[in-house]
């Protein structure tokens, strides 16, 4: 992990500067650019606005600092970096209920009845018990959106787009809204109840020799932005104890870090040169020269930074406090701003037994504030899946459709110590294709001991419809970001076995901080 | 109505007034979405307005949280002590923002 993080800070630094939005911005520019201006800058009345445009607490001209500081990356310590990956999880929002963080549907082992409408941050899930396959296992998925990922690991210098930037570079769009997940089989567990000998004999069959890796998954959200926002939403928005909380760290931070540089001799100094090299270019003096200028103040204020060591871990605090901050603030406005999303996933799955199979998949999410904090939820999903290979069958690639229907609602205020939220879901899916097996093969190549490749074997008449059915409960503790989803299913027959089940689902979802704090052990 | 800030002329601080005085701030933006959060000066913490602090001792820095629900938004960061109306900062809007940090200094 030590040796691997230096190189992984290189890596994605390298990569912060390729997808970094506005790389011409000049630092001092972005405040009264016309203070800057040859008519301007040597007037003795303008002393004050050039000072003030040049100051490291304008609110454009510390980012730019920051840029060039993590690009010429400070010697983060093992602590630090633990800090600030615990910030990152303030992105994961546990009081929303459009977050997917298990399995989908079409898992193994899974208590999600529909796939949701936003990919959760960094999640970890363990779930046990299938919805719709004759299989049921304990699964574990990881999830991981990969703006957050290529946050942490260039330590703030990637940052995902925010909920209201609506003129994010393509790049960061597209890490924000994609999210992977991949699933692993952690135990084989039982099957479905079975009606008759035989179908005890094929849930036997399938519901052995499970592979480890089960699936993987990729998603895309796309979010629609509410129009016509009243002031009044943000302002409830932002008095909310969840974001002032964050933000009082955030502006803590922040004084902290300006105070650390302003009180420098070295700052003061750099400072002044500036404002004397300003005043005393020429008016033929091109805006290469001023830039210049601006930059190597810039410069000198990023080596205040990492050369003194209480500006540094100020600095260190206070891109770690900005991370938790921008959740925070995107938890905040997704609530107004963002009522609903369409996303669009692939799974591959892997199953015993059974050819491979690849799902496509739209999910559209609408979130409604029902009564102040506690929140309506509406997923619904449609898909289909195919088969990966026939492995021999006449059977159609098609295999099924599905279609899923699902009510969300935040049962306690956000104020509860406990939260829980309330499903209920409907699901259906059409058969278009029997199911097939790869049934082990008892031919050997000749001369050898080495057993043929399975043939697929087809089951008969196990197309048509399934319905099934969805009561779920998921309790969490305030701020300790996991949470247990406990469901009820019923169906009136699975993938592959024609026969009622009424089953329970449930699970443990894990915050990153865990996983974390397990790796560095 | 006279403002209690006044602009600093050395390099250390970039508004000066009073020590003991009070003043008030507000902010505004060409949307009408801006807001103001959190302020922060001398170890006074405001989430909601008035904002209002009194000046203090030395350089500290007045920290404001401000956000916007449009992008590119010209936000104005104003004291308005007593109705007076004098802006102290002005910058466009873009959520990569850090807070504003105006450094006051008590005379």
């Amino acid at each position: 992990m030590k040796k691997t993080l230096p190189f992984l800070f290189l890596f994605a630094s390298l990569v912060a500067r390729a997808v970094a939005d506005d790389p011409s911005t000049v630092y001092g520019r972005c405040h009264n650019p016309d203070v800057l201006s040859v008519e301007n800058r040597a007037k003795a009345e303008n002393l004050p606005a050039l000072k003030l445009a040049l100051g490291v607490g304008r609110p454009c001209n510390l980012p730019l600092v920051q840029q060039y500081v993590l690009a010429h990356p400070p010697q983060f310590s093992e602590a630090q970096l633990e800090q600030m990956a615990q910030n990152l999880l303030t992105y994961v929002q546990q009081a929303r209920q459009d977050k997917q963080i298990g399995a989908s549907d079409n898992s193994i082992g899974t208590t999600s009845l529909v796939s949701k409408g936003v990919g959760a941050i960094i999640g970890v899930a363990l779930e046990s018990g299938s919805i719709q396959r004759t299989t049921s296992g304990n699964v574990a998925t990881v999830t991981l959106n990969s703006a957050q990922a290529a946050n942490f690991l260039s330590a703030g210098a990637i940052k995902p787009c925010a909920v209201i930037e609506s003129n994010c570079a393509f790049g960061r769009k597209l890490l924000s809204g994609l999210t992977v997940m991949t699933t692993y089989d952690v135990a084989q567990a039982n099957t479905s109840t079975n009606s008759t000998a035989s179908q005890a004999a094929l849930a036997s069959l399938v519901g052995s020799n499970a592979p480890a890796f089960t699936g993987v998954s990729a998603r895309l959200d796309f979010h629609a932005r509410k129009k016509n926002v009243q002031l009044t939403d943000l302002v409830n928005t932002y008095q909310s104890s969840s974001y002032l909380s964050v933000t009082a760290t955030y502006a803590s931070a922040f004084n902290d870090l300006i105070t650390s540089v302003d009180s420098n001799p070295d700052y003061q100094k750099a400072l002044e040169d500036a404002i004397t090299d300003l005043r005393n270019t020429a008016a033929n003096d091109t805006d290469v020269k001023v830039n210049q200028i601006l930059l190597n103040l810039k410069i000198a204020i990023a080596k205040i930074i990492n050369n003194n060591a209480p500006t540094t871990a100020a600095f260190q605090t206070y891109a770690s406090a900005e991370n938790a901050y921008r959740g925070a603030r995107d938890k905040a406005l997704q609530a107004v701003l963002n009522k609903w999303t369409v996303s669009f996933q692939y799974d591959y799955n892997r199953l015993a037994n059974q050819p491979d199979q690849s799902d496509f998949k739209a999910i559209y999410s609408y979130r409604r504030d029902a009564d102040n904090d506690k929140v309506l939820q509406v997923t619904a999903n449609a898909g289909a899946t195919i088969y990966d290979s026939l492995l021999g069958s006449t059977t159609s690639r098609f295999r099924s459709a599905q279609a899923a229907f699902q009510l969300d609602f935040t049962a306690t205020s956000t104020a509860s110590k406990v939260q829980a939220a309330v499903s209920g879901g409907y699901y259906f899916q059409y058969m278009v294709a029997n199911g097939l097996l790869t049934l082990p093969s008892t031919d050997l190549a000749p001369g050898t001991s080495i057993p043929l490749p399975g043939n697929a074997s087809e089951l008969l008449n196990t197309t048509g419809p399934i319905h099934i059915g969805q009561g779920k409960m998921t309790l969490s503790m305030k701020g300790s970001n996991f949470s247990i989803p406990l469901a009820l299913t019923f169906s009136n027959r699975t993938d592959l076995i024609k026969a009622s089940k009424v089953g329970g689902n449930f699970g443990i979802t894990y915050d990153f901080s865990s996983l974390f704090g397990a790796l560095k052990k | 109505m006279a403002c209690t800030l006044a602009i600093c002329t050395g390099v250390d601080a970039d508004y000066q007034g009073p020590i003991g005085a009070s003043f008030e701030i507000a902010v505004a933006s060409s949307s009408g979405t801006a807001t103001l959060n959190y302020a922060l000066y001398a170890g006074t913490a405001l989430t909601s307005g008035p904002w209002k602090f009194t000046i203090a001792s030395g350089v500290k820095v007045l920290t404001l949280v401000v956000e916007s629900a449009v992008m590119g938004d010209r936000i104005s960061i104003k004291e308005v002590t007593n109705g007076c109306n004098q802006v102290l900062d002005a910058f466009n809007y873009t959520p990569s923002l850090a807070p504003e940090g105006l450094e006051l200094k008590g005379l």
